[in-house]
């Protein structure tokens, strides 16, 4: 190991107009290592990653590479300072081959022309440097989910980074895809690329990392050495705060009614022989990896997909599987969607009338036209409830922070009244602040007999929200499991395809 | 958790395009009543409003097709085969008008229901599917008059496209006015406009909040059809005779009356008073180029250059954000 690390970011601080992402942060990686980067949704990872990659440039700070300052405008400059990121979300071209991808805007030419036969046998070299088998000429489209994020890998790999970022990589991999993506990384290591992998699971992080930087409201908030390392630890500096204390207390709930009722569930592809229910005061979370058919579901119960079989009853009223959603709204259902920004809000307009949208029947007269004052006063105590930060409701909600952005989400279904809500990653992208109010909400809002059911990715919050957690894996129910006996080793068990315990009420 | 700084509400930038739009048309004003003093006056505002207000309708139409999310190619051949059709029928007698507008308005349903079952049902692009009716139409309208259209427009229909309600006010601008406040009472006070909205700006959101975004923009190609009906009819009281180019403009004149009033040409911004003005300058604009004996050539250059300048204007603004 030479005096100083081969990557040092060193006083980085990166603001968004007036939102502070990244405070006067420290960060090293040296090569031949495997340096996990963890914290909640919102600490700045993903931030300082972009920083590196040169998607984003950092307000303050330096970067060194070996030692030497270096400028990482773009991500091609990035590229050719052998920095190589595998993304959390997919960039693959779907319509075109691996080769392709993995040679997209890198291509090999002979004469002008693409040298395909090159660039083809290129692919199966880093095929045999991983130890896995590529078809160069297979579309991406067609290939797993596992498979893409391989290539997405391998087109990494092609570069020959010294330093590669992995963003979340395991997010959609079942277990035995996840033991081949280590081994892979392991020999990388040892080939003396330096890794930085962040990581929302905390047992891999212990299995694979030499080292554990956690961050906490976009600052450092410790250094674990391999050792070290233990989930206890981590947690703690993550949270910076005892569970309990920004979940709300459940501990006096005594569920009512049914209100909603799921009985044999198929959803085409996704989802197969769902049957649970919902009660009145009820907290139901739906835990699974990405991608096992928990949003298909409650996207079917919602009228936003086809199912093919199944019964569902909200409030001892059957729903008829062709009611469309404005149908099922009246009904008394309700779904925050995961994307609030590309399928929940109309950025430009106000806070008044991203409230309303769901709820405008209510506030016309008889002559079918909007009350301006009722949807004003209705809108107003939705968004006082919620404690919109915001000194008018004509502000577009497109100026807001995501915290208040995903309150707007909550106040338009407040303001539609369900009596089962939906809320699909309740705190994605928001800061611990608001989550602690979306937090209260929801458990307020059971208070008040509604029955809420949630799906999340992040498992502390499964746990620390749920009165009764679902676990979703490969469109089937694999667990039911009661609050007092959810820990995460059982959770995750049954993520990964454990055997069904428990019976479905 | 700093919330950040929030500035008080500008004016949005449908609303600033139509103060702009506003200080243009006072600025072609103050040219024409500088190159032809004494032109200026009220009663040839008014004439103007009446050339415009056979656009201006087809502009009412165009507006809420773009605002959800689509366009609308074939009103201009709508208007044309109106002209063909009522003519034909009126044969110059009062009395034949009723059947002669109930065929139309049938004909222009038609057509909406047609481009909506392309667009929402058959899923093809707006601009493929609209350009396809443009062009079946062209045909029905040619078979129907053999090349040579015939008839009479009937003199009450000359006198609604020609004639003064009181004073200086025209008929056409009347029913153009009318239909443009009834368009901006829905827009704005209906929940189908605040739908039609949501629809145009992220469709995806809309459904999700129970809207049928199928049916909205269905409902938005059989207006804009309509629509171009009633315009088809002002334009033919107005020239008082048929012919088979009464339609041509249309087109270009209707995208850019409503894209100059501020509407985005990718759905969901906008309104209505900004395409009523959009309509008017455009017909300013051809009058004056008229007076200065800039022929059919230097109108078609104009109109192509205005189109392009503000949408490009719109897509430097957005960059600029």
């Amino acid at each position: 190991m030479s005096e100083h690390p081969y990557l040092e970011m060193s006083g980085i601080t990166k603001r968004f107009a007036g939102v502070t992402a990244l405070d006067s942060v420290n960060f090293n990686c040296e090569l031949g290592e495997i340096h996990a980067l963890v914290g909640e949704n919102g600490a700045g990872k993903s931030t300082l990653m972009n920083l590196l990659g040169g998607l984003l440039t950092p307000t303050e700070g330096t970067i060194r590479l070996d030692g030497k300052r270096v400028e990482l405008p773009d991500p091609n400059t990035s590229y050719d300072h052998g920095i190589g990121f595998v993304h959390q979300e997919s960039n693959l071209l779907t319509n075109l081959t691996v080769a392709e991808n993995m040679f997209l805007s890198h291509e090999i030419l002979r004469k002008g022309v693409l040298d395909r036969a090159t660039m083809r046998q290129k692919v199966m070299e880093v095929n045999e440097r991983l130890g896995y088998k590529l078809d160069p000429d297979a579309q991406v489209g067609s290939l797993k989910l596992a498979d893409q994020q391989l290539t997405e890998i391998a087109r990494a790999v092609l570069s020959e980074p010294k330093l590669l970022i992995m963003d979340e990589p395991t997010a959609a991999l079942s277990e035995e895809e996840v033991e081949r993506l280590f081994a892979i990384l392991l020999k990388l290591r040892d080939q003396g690329v330096g890794i930085i992998y962040i990581s929302h699971r905390l047992e891999e992080v212990v299995h694979l990392a030499d080292r554990v930087t956690v961050f906490k409201d976009g600052k450092n908030a410790g250094e674990l050495e391999r050792g070290d390392i233990s989930k206890d630890r981590m947690i703690t500096m993550m949270v910076g705060r005892t569970l309990s204390d920004i979940y709300p207390d459940r501990s006096a709930v005594t569920p009512g009614e049914v209100l909603l009722d799921v009985k044999g569930l198929r959803v085409p592809g996704a989802a197969e022989d769902i049957s649970f229910t919902v009660r009145a005061g009820e907290i139901v979370g739906l835990g699974g990896l990405e991608g096992q058919g928990q949003r298909e579901t409650v996207r079917a119960i919602f009228g936003d997909l086809r199912y093919t079989a199944g019964e569902i009853t909200v409030r001892g009223q059957s729903i008829a599987p062709k009611q469309t959603i404005g149908g099922r709204i009246r009904s008394g259902l309700g779904y925050v969607t995961h994307d609030r920004r590309g399928e929940g809000l109309i950025l430009h307009e106000s806070i008044r009338e991203n409230t309303s949208l769901a709820a405008l029947e209510r506030v016309i007269s008889k002559f079918h036209l909007i009350k301006g004052d009722e949807e004003q006063r209705q809108a107003q105590a939705q968004a006082g409830r919620l404690k919109i930060k915001t000194p008018s409701l004509e502000q577009k909600v497109g100026n807001l922070s995501g915290g208040n952005q995903q309150k707007v989400m909550l106040a338009r279904w407040l303001m539609a009244g369900p009596k089962v809500l939906i809320v699909d990653e309740p705190t994605r992208g928001i800061d611990v602040g608001a989550r602690m109010s979306v937090y209260e909400i929801i458990h307020e809002l059971t208070q008040e007999g509604m029955g809420i059911v949630i799906l999340t990715s992040d498992m502390l919050e499964l746990i620390g929200l749920s009165d009764r957690i679902l676990m979703f894996y490969e469109g089937h129910l694999t667990a039911e499991v009661p609050r007092a006996e959810a820990t995460e080793e059982r959770l995750m068990q049954a993520a990964s395809g454990g055997k069904k315990e428990g019976s479905a009420t | 958790m700093t919330e950040r700084k929030l500035a008080p509400r500008n004016l949005s930038q449908s609303a600033k395009q139509m103060v702009i739009l506003l200080g243009v048309i006072l600025l072609l004003f103050a040219i024409q009543g500088i190159m032809r003093p004494g032109s200026v006056t009220v009663g040839q505002a008014m004439n103007i409003s009446r050339q415009a207000s056979a656009l201006g309708v087809v502009a009412l139409g165009q507006a809420l097709v773009i605002l959800g999310g689509g366009i609308d190619l074939s009103v201009g051949s709508m208007v044309t085969l109106t002209n063909v059709f009522a003519v034909s029928i009126m044969q110059g007698k009062d009395e034949n008008i009723l059947p002669a507008v109930a065929v139309c308005l049938l004909l222009g349903l038609l057509c909406g229901v047609v481009n909506g079952i392309g667009v929402l049902k058959l899923n093809i692009a707006p601009f493929v599917m609209t350009l396809c009716t443009m062009s079946i139409l062209q045909g029905v309208y040619l078979v129907y008059t053999g090349g040579s259209p015939s008839g009479n427009v009937s003199p009450w229909l000359k006198q609604i496209g020609n004639g003064f309600l009181v004073g200086p006010i025209p008929y056409s601008t009347v029913i153009w006015l009318t239909l443009a406040l009834l368009v901006w009472v829905v827009l704005k006070f209906t929940p189908y406009g605040r739908k039609l909205y949501a629809v145009g700006s992220n469709p995806k959101a809309a459904r999700l909040c129970g809207i049928r975004v199928e049916r909205i923009k269905f409902s938005t190609y059989i207006l804009s059809s309509l629509l171009a009906v009633v315009a088809g009819l002002l334009a033919s009281g107005y020239i008082g005779t048929t012919s088979l180019s009464l339609g041509n403009d249309y087109i270009n004149n209707s995208l850019a009356a409503v894209l100059i009033g501020g509407n985005a040409i990718e759905g969901g911004k906008g309104g209505v008073w900004g395409c009523v003005l959009g309509a008017f300058f455009m017909m300013l604009l051809f009058a004056l180029l008229t007076m200065l004996s800039i022929g059919q050539v230097g109108k078609l250059i104009v109109q192509g250059l205005i189109i392009f300048g503000v949408v490009a204007g719109q897509g430097v603004f957005k960059k600029e954000r």
